[in-house]
């Protein structure tokens, strides 16, 4: 029992089980902000097909988060070898160190950008009263989004400097 | 680099000449007509000026337009180019023109052959409906409208199959003194004749009730079926023939289209000149208008105005009054003015930070996506886009923005050593194998240095850039303070926290920390000393210095947000990377043409992606951590009243022999 525990979480799992909560949880909150700013876009859209260019711009912002992921995962996987070269037998500390680190963008991206695509799909909104009030829908989209960079920020930083 | 001064204008006019003196200043796209009050000229007793019955012709007519030209634009075969753009026309000069002539009377005649048609298509789908209805009946030698006779009763109906069998009923019904006879059968029914004397009517009903038997009326059938179905044929087939001539003459008339173009932009403009007419006021003869207009038109505007009977007077616009802003800026920082408009064009009277920011925009943009390839794109893009396109003026500046933007990333992709990423290193290594091609050609590493390998460095130099653009910001509000007659404001409010900041950057460079700490230290003491004077009783003074210099969390949280800069920068360079590296993994012939697939769809996607991205907070940097330190917002824009340009592009000002013209008569 203990063998195959210690099988299970090795360092390289670890490193791995990092890697994927980063793309996964990210992911899971860019799809959740881009699914509500394009349910929103498409009432827009239903009244002003022309606006379609607007509403891209909106549904693009809450994306990031899930590229921040994605990026996070690869740098990851990058160090451990599996891209790019052979992949390298890890202590458990530095697998767990490569987890650790992928946790900023990982649970910040998931909050950030669903609350993100919820300012952006309001932003929706705004578009459907205002139609020239994109610059504004877009800066109160990217104040939420801060965050989600200051985290992807330091996950890449911890990477990058083992 | 300013804002526009403005000059209100008020003009009266005669009424006849108003219309004319409108749609001559709406060429010259500097007069903004305002609302004017009737309150403002109550002595005259004059009432807005209203041309209803103009108006509405017009909006038929553009209504339309509006409806025929998409459908002419189709079928003409001429698909409007993506690079056509828009051509230059002259909606008076159009307007008289004969081709005017021929694009309304097309208008007209292609929107009569919409209406036929759709009746055509009616008519044809009736008559079809009519020959299934009467399908069935084919063989019945009578006219299907059964005469009226005293002593028989006749119908003609239906009867579910399954009720009975054909015979059974024939023989029920002949027992009972009625004629069945079956004309068709389909669809599960019989489709019967059904006559008796008029004393068997009874039994009859009964019987035919418990069949199922529903009766059909065709009293307008007073022909054979077989005439009256080789009849609608006839007509349906000439319908046809009709509307497969109209059709042709429909594509005949799809050639006018460009010419139907230039009628809906001349006759837009003629509405959008009734519909600044109707702010006036007017008089039995006269009208009267308000307006602004910038300073520096107002020769061409008094000249333009010389050519008509009326008085006119430029002013000053009065304390209470809040003119419309327009900025006016050098050939470079006046594409930036979208980023201003984005967010609030400035007050009028205040600062117009455009130049300012446009170099920092350019800069910070450049920082964020240090790419040479990206940046050679973007000024592609920027640059041969509007060429081709020949968009709006707005829309023009807007990319040449990008066009400028891009050539900041390519020169900060020099110095960081971004090439899509590191493609070149990426194909030396994998297809040259090449061992450590950075040590080989160290200029594609990037001249100064790799963010990738020195992150603290690039985290400097976004810090460092962030600095010098807050301390631009806070020179600004130094300027606006000093102007408005408080120098010492000016010193104590914003100099002390740059001698703060000088000693706290000494802290780290300096040797002997003393020497930053004191610096600081004074800048603090600044503070205190000068922050609190207007609180009332020394305690008051002194507690509101000691908080201002919590003002220093906002500072670095400001300074801070400046680490995106770095954070985007790295992202872009990495998404580059992975492309890179992905792609460099096929081996076979297949695996280098998917390769190569891969390769420009992934960098166009990693493009796109980090255009807007780095768009959006570059324009954030200046919104949130450089306006906030000086900008006065609710600024109105200036908004001329302009010719419709849909399709078409008015020239700027009248061609000189109209003008003559106009002047000697």
């Amino acid at each position: 029992m203990a063998e195959i525990f210690k099988q299970i979480f090795s360092g390289f799992n670890l490193a791995i089980l990092g890697a994927a909560l980063a793309t996964i949880l990210a992911g899971i909150g860019s799809a959740k902000g881009v699914y509500l700013v394009a349910t929103a876009a498409s009432g827009l859209l239903s009244e002003n097909p022309s606006a379609f260019g607007k509403c891209i711009v909106l549904e693009a912002l809450p994306m990031t988060q899930g590229i921040y992921g994605l990026i996070t995962s690869f740098m990851i996987l990058f160090k451990i070898g599996v891209i790019g070269g052979s992949p390298m037998a890890l202590e458990t500390a530095d697998g767990a160190y490569f987890l650790l680190a992928a946790l900023p963008i990982a649970i910040v991206g998931l909050y950030s950008g669903i609350k993100q695509g919820k300012v952006a799909a309001s932003g929706v909104v705004l578009l459907t009263k205002q139609p020239n009030e994109l610059g504004h829908a877009m800066t109160n989209a990217a104040l939420v989004e801060t965050y989600a960079i200051f985290a992807v920020l330091v996950s890449l930083l911890l990477i990058l400097f083992r | 680099m300013a804002i526009l001064e403005m000059r209100k204008l008020t003009v009266f006019a005669i009424r006849s000449q108003v219309n004319d003196m409108v749609k001559r200043m709406m060429r010259f796209r500097c007069v903004q007509i305002n609302q004017t009050s009737p309150d403002e000229f109550k002595s005259l007793q004059a009432r807005l000026f209203l041309c209803e019955e103009e108006r509405l012709r017009l909006e038929k007519e553009i209504e339309k337009i509006n409806t025929v030209l998409p459908v002419l634009r189709k079928k003409s075969g001429k698909k409007r180019k993506l690079f056509a753009g828009r051509k230059p026309m002259d909606f008076d000069k159009f307007l008289q023109s004969p081709d005017c002539e021929k694009a309304r009377s097309s208008v007209e005649e292609a929107s009569s052959i919409i209406k036929r048609q759709a009746e055509i298509s009616a008519e044809n789908a009736k008559n079809e409906s009519t020959v299934k209805s009467l399908g069935p009946w084919e063989k019945f030698d009578l006219p299907l409208s059964l005469p009226e006779s005293r002593d028989v009763v006749s119908f003609l109906g239906s009867i579910p199959v399954q009720s009975s069998s054909f015979e059974v009923m024939e023989s029920a019904m002949a027992e009972a003194g009625v004629y069945l006879e079956k004309i068709n059968e389909g669809d599960n029914h019989y489709y019967v004749f059904v006559m008796a004397h008029r004393s068997c009517t009874e039994a009859m009903n009964a019987l035919l009730s418990q069949y199922g038997f529903v009766r059909m009326q065709f009293s307008e059938e007073e022909e054979l079926v077989v005439d009256r179905v080789r009849k609608l044929g006839l007509e349906n087939d000439s319908l046809r023939s009709e509307a497969e001539s109209l059709e042709k003459r429909f594509v005949e008339l799809a050639e006018n289209v460009d010419l139907i173009e230039y009628l809906y932009d001349s006759d837009e403009t003629l509405r959008l000149a009734l519909v600044q007419q109707y702010k006036m006021l007017s008089t039995p003869y006269c009208c009267i208008m308000t307006g602004w207009v910038p300073k520096k038109e107002e020769n061409s505007i008094s000249r333009l105005l010389d050519q008509y009977e009326c008085a006119y007077e430029f002013e000053d616009p009065e304390p209470d009054e809040v003119p419309p802003v327009m900025l006016s800026n050098n050939p470079f920082s006046r594409n930036f003015e979208t980023v201003i408009g984005m967010y609030d064009y400035p007050h009028y009277g205040s600062f117009d930070p455009t130049a300012i920011m446009s170099i920092f925009y350019f800069l910070i943009f450049g920082l964020m996506f240090a790419d040479v390839g990206y940046g050679l794109i973007l000024i592609l893009a920027g640059f041969l886009g509007p060429r081709l396109l020949k968009p709006r003026e707005g829309t023009k500046r807007f990319l040449n923005m990008f066009g400028y933007c891009g050539i900041s990333c390519v020169v900060m992709g020099i110095l960081f050593g971004g090439w899509f990423g590191n493609l070149p290193y990426s194909v030396m290594e994998n297809l040259f194998r090449v061992e450590k091609p950075a040590g080989v050609i160290p200029f594609f590493n990037g001249v100064v240095f790799n963010p990738t390998e020195n992150i603290l460095g690039f985290m400097l130099v976004s810090l460092g850039m962030g600095l010098i653009h807050m301390c631009a910001g806070m020179a600004i509000k130094f300027r606006n303070i000093w102007k408005s007659g408080h120098p010492f404001a000016a010193i104590f409010d914003v100099g002390s926290w740059w001698v703060i900041f000088a000693g706290l950057i000494l802290l780290f460079v300096v040797k002997p920390m003393a020497v930053g700490g004191i610096v600081a230290g004074v800048g603090a003491a600044m503070l205190i000393f000068s922050q609190g004077r207007n609180a009332k009783g020394i305690v008051m003074k002194f507690l509101k210095g000691v908080m201002s210099l919590y003002g220093i969390v906002s500072y670095m949280s400001d300074l801070l947000s400046y680490s995106r800069i770095l954070a985007l920068g790295l992202v872009a360079g990495v998404i580059g990377q992975v492309i890179n590296l992905i792609t460099m993994m096929g081996k076979s012939v297949v695996g280098f043409i998917v390769m190569l697939l891969v390769l420009v769809i992934g960098h166009l996607l990693n493009l796109a992606i980090n255009v807007l991205g780095t768009f959006v907070h570059t324009s954030r940097l200046q919104y949130i951590e450089f306006f906030n330190k000086f900008y006065e917002d609710g600024g109105v824009k200036f908004e001329p009243a302009v010719p419709s340009e849909k399709f078409t592009v008015t020239p700027l000002e009248p061609a000189p022999a109209r003008v003559a013209q106009q002047s000697k008569s």
